[in-house]
């Protein structure tokens, strides 16, 4: 039974810092009166060790330039904050040390911290007892990441005509978030910003997942990426797209397609490239270019039988890896998964609602998430779920101006929203009076403050 | 029924210690057949099991699968500088102190979660009173159980489902029923959304989408290069494209030579 504890006045110091908690970055800032994408810091969340055994942490990362090799030491473990050693050494790096990205007091900030749909119970206590007892915030809130993305004026996303562009009308009523980042991609149906939690769904595929795929391959293929995972990541986000056909794309990346073949399936641009791989001690960056099938680029590839003194850069020709490591966003099964791709999730977190939901949620569908940026997604994703669902639902699906920032830009708007602040945060003292077993009831919703 | 053919440039019979597989209707074999038109052989004359089901092949993809799923293929460890904050400091809590230290990876928690689980529903069992009302429940019933049981609710253990749920909207029998389609349900009350926004959280793994309909084949791939894996080793079960990648595969790639 739903108990009411007495009202008290909340008083909430002016600061609230916002921390979108995610494995690859955390998203931090400040929150003000008209929040911007300006205000939102991406910061690295990770601690990592190069080849010459130096430890960075977090936002030092910015000025590594030596990333052969280098290995990460990562909080944030298949989405969930697991290791608050490392996740401290990160936030007092970026928030209360000397020289501190966002220096902050935390005994005069609120905080919005956000978390993965699904969290382990034992998980959730951890941080709600760091952040007061360790931390002292003077309030908290901890909310899933795909629900502050209601506080964004959605109709104007899809194109429509805003209703209300001021951020007191918010949250939206109905929206359907699809989350595809680092460690795996979500599906969270919200209603006026709370989430349906029967009905979210996960794929166990996210970024991490593409990045590891594509480094097994090029080392298969070319050379030995095995400790390059910084490298590959960077290939993938320059190389890979999501195809429209992929039988056909596959067709025309086959190495024995005949000349004339292959003519027929052209008159769209080559797929295969060449990746020139980065040097790191002329910090030169690695970069994509059309194939070269000239003999004078193979002598050229092989380097140093030209002599010294000749470029020597390598590269890597890369064909149909640009196309099937993304599309295990969509056809897990491909390498053997028992998980149905991101559209068919979409559809098994409608099937935990009811019916008369289905159209709200599928004209109103929001897309963030790193892995929304790879070229071709939204089309794909747009497609397939448009043939999955019912005839008779309009499906409108619109990607975030920002997909990394927006989980955070839309925490910024809560918090500009006073009382929508106030009605979600626990402050210290209400912390200290009933006890994280309370906090996370109230956190949960099974205890109405 | 699965034809399969031998691929274009194969210039031997059949090369021994592989097997042609089925082909799943994935366009392998209908591309090869452009160009080899007279070498029809079918796979049942060959007597081979055409799917990846034995057990050790299912363990060697649950093993890929979380492989890929890693931050490092290999174990690192990167400490926490000696001198960052991160350190356990004098003033902390006894909860402070004992989080900090703890080294509990997140398949630690995972199991602690789900011998929570089957520790409440242990109880809820052993009850001798018919179960009542709400009792939250983190399981809900794995998609295919959804399917062979049409028109339960995702979350058949827990509280009835609210608001009365449907079957899946998948592209189930339904889609073929005219009837259906033209359904356009009315929007849920304010009651049933208030129960909807306050129902409890699944459980990680309840949370995890499930597999697609029955029938949908996998696609193979070679390992080698990437095109149709139409041949599969009959060492190691991996799957090439013809000859020229099978050779590639048995100098370095074929497991026999881990095993
Ligand atoms: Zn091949
Ligand atoms: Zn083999």
């Amino acid at each position: 039974m739903p108990r009411i504890t007495k009202p008290t006045e909340r008083v909430l110091p002016d600061q609230t810092l916002i921390i979108d908690n995610g494995a690859y970055t955390m998203k931090a800032g400040f929150a003000n009166a008209s929040p911007t994408l300006d205000n939102c810091h991406a910061i690295p969340n990770c601690i990592a060790r190069d080849r010459g055994r130096r430890v960075w942490i977090g936002a030092q990362l910015e000025k590594c330039n030596d990333f052969g090799e280098i290995t990460f030491r990562r909080p944030v473990e298949k989405g969930f904050l697991v290791n608050w050693e490392a996740q401290k050494a990160i936030w007092d790096n970026a928030f209360i040390e000397k020289g501190a990205t966002l220096p902050c007091n935390p005994q005069s900030t609120n905080l919005v911290l956000t978390e993965a749909p699904n969290t382990p119970a034992a998980l959730q206590k951890n941080c709600d007892e760091i952040v007061f007892e360790e931390y002292e915030f003077a309030s908290y809130s901890r909310c899933l990441s795909p629900a502050l993305n209601a506080y964004h004026d959605i109709q104007s996303l899809h194109g429509a005509p805003s209703r209300d562009s001021n951020i007191q009308a918010l949250p939206a009523e109905c929206l359907l978030v699809i989350d595809s980042g680092f460690s795996h991609s979500t599906v969270t149906p919200l209603f006026n910003g709370k989430p349906i939690h029967q009905a979210i769904r996960r794929l166990d595929i996210g970024g991490k997942f593409l990045t590891n795929y594509l480094k097994e391959l090029i080392s298969i293929r070319h050379y030995n990426m095995l400790d390059e995972t910084h490298l590959m990541n960077e290939v993938k986000e320059t190389i890979c797209f999501i195809s429209e056909d992929f039988k056909r794309d596959l067709e025309r990346t086959w190495k024995g397609a005949s000349a004339s073949r292959k003519k027929a399936l052209d008159g769209e641009r080559e797929i295969v490239v060449d990746y020139v791989l980065p040097d790191y001690n002329a910090h030169k960056q690695g970069f994509m270019r059309p194939h070269d099938r000239s003999p004078s680029a193979k002598l050229r590839k092989m380097g140093s039988l030209s002599g010294a003194g000749d470029v020597t850069e390598e590269s890597m020709t890369l064909g149909n890896e640009r196309f099937t490591v993304p599309e295990l966003l969509f056809s897990p099964g491909d390498l053997g998964m028992k998980q149905e791709g991101l559209p068919g999730t979409v559809l098994q977190s409608l099937s935990g609602l009811p019916p008369g939901l289905w159209p709200a949620m599928l004209a109103n569908i929001l897309v963030v998430g790193g892995n929304s940026k790879i070229q071709g997604f939204m089309k794909r994703l747009e497609m397939e779920v448009r043939q999955l669902a019912p005839a008779e639902c309009a499906v409108r699906i619109a990607r975030a101006p920002d997909p990394i920032k927006s989980a955070w830009l839309g925490g910024a708007h809560l918090a500009a929203k006073r009382s929508a602040l106030k009605a979600v945060q626990v402050t210290r003292q209400e912390y200290q009076e009933h006890g994280s077993g309370w906090l996370g009831k109230v956190f949960s919703g099974s205890v109405l403050r | 029924m699965p034809h399969v053919e031998v691929l274009p440039n194969s210039t031997s019979v059949r090369a021994p210690g592989y097997a042609l597989v089925p082909d799943t209707g994935h366009g392998t074999v209908q591309v090869a057949a452009q160009q080899t038109s007279g070498r029809k052989r079918a796979a049942r004359s060959l007597g081979l099991p055409g799917g990846d089901t034995t057990v050790r092949q299912q363990n060697a993809v649950l093993k890929h699968l979380a492989e890929l799923d890693k931050d490092s293929h290999r174990d690192v460890q990167v400490p926490v500088p000696k001198d960052s904050a991160g350190r356990v400091s004098k003033k902390t809590t006894p909860n402070v102190r004992r989080i900090l230290m703890s080294q509990k990876t997140f398949a630690n928690h995972l199991a602690d979660e789900e011998a929570a689980i089957a520790q409440q529903q242990q109880a809820r069992q052993s009850a001798t009173t018919p179960r009542t009302k709400i009792v939250p429940d983190l399981k809900r019933a794995s998609t295919s159980e959804l399917r062979a049981i049409p028109g339960s609710g995702p979350s058949q253990n827990a509280a009835k489902p609210i608001g009365g749920l449907p079957p899946a909207p998948n592209r189930d029998p339904l889609d073929d029923d005219p009837l259906l389609k033209s359904y356009v349900p009315s929007a849920p009350s304010e009651e049933v959304m208030e129960a909807l926004v306050s129902g409890p959280p699944l459980s990680y793994n309840a949370a995890r989408a499930g597999p697609p309909p029955a029938g949908k084949p996998q696609r193979h791939f070679c390992e080698i290069c990437g095109y149709w894996g139409a041949v599969k080793c009959m060492k190691c079960g991996a799957r090439v494209c013809g000859l020229e990648c099978k050779g590639a595969h048995d100098d370095g790639r074929c497991l026999k030579f881990y095993a």
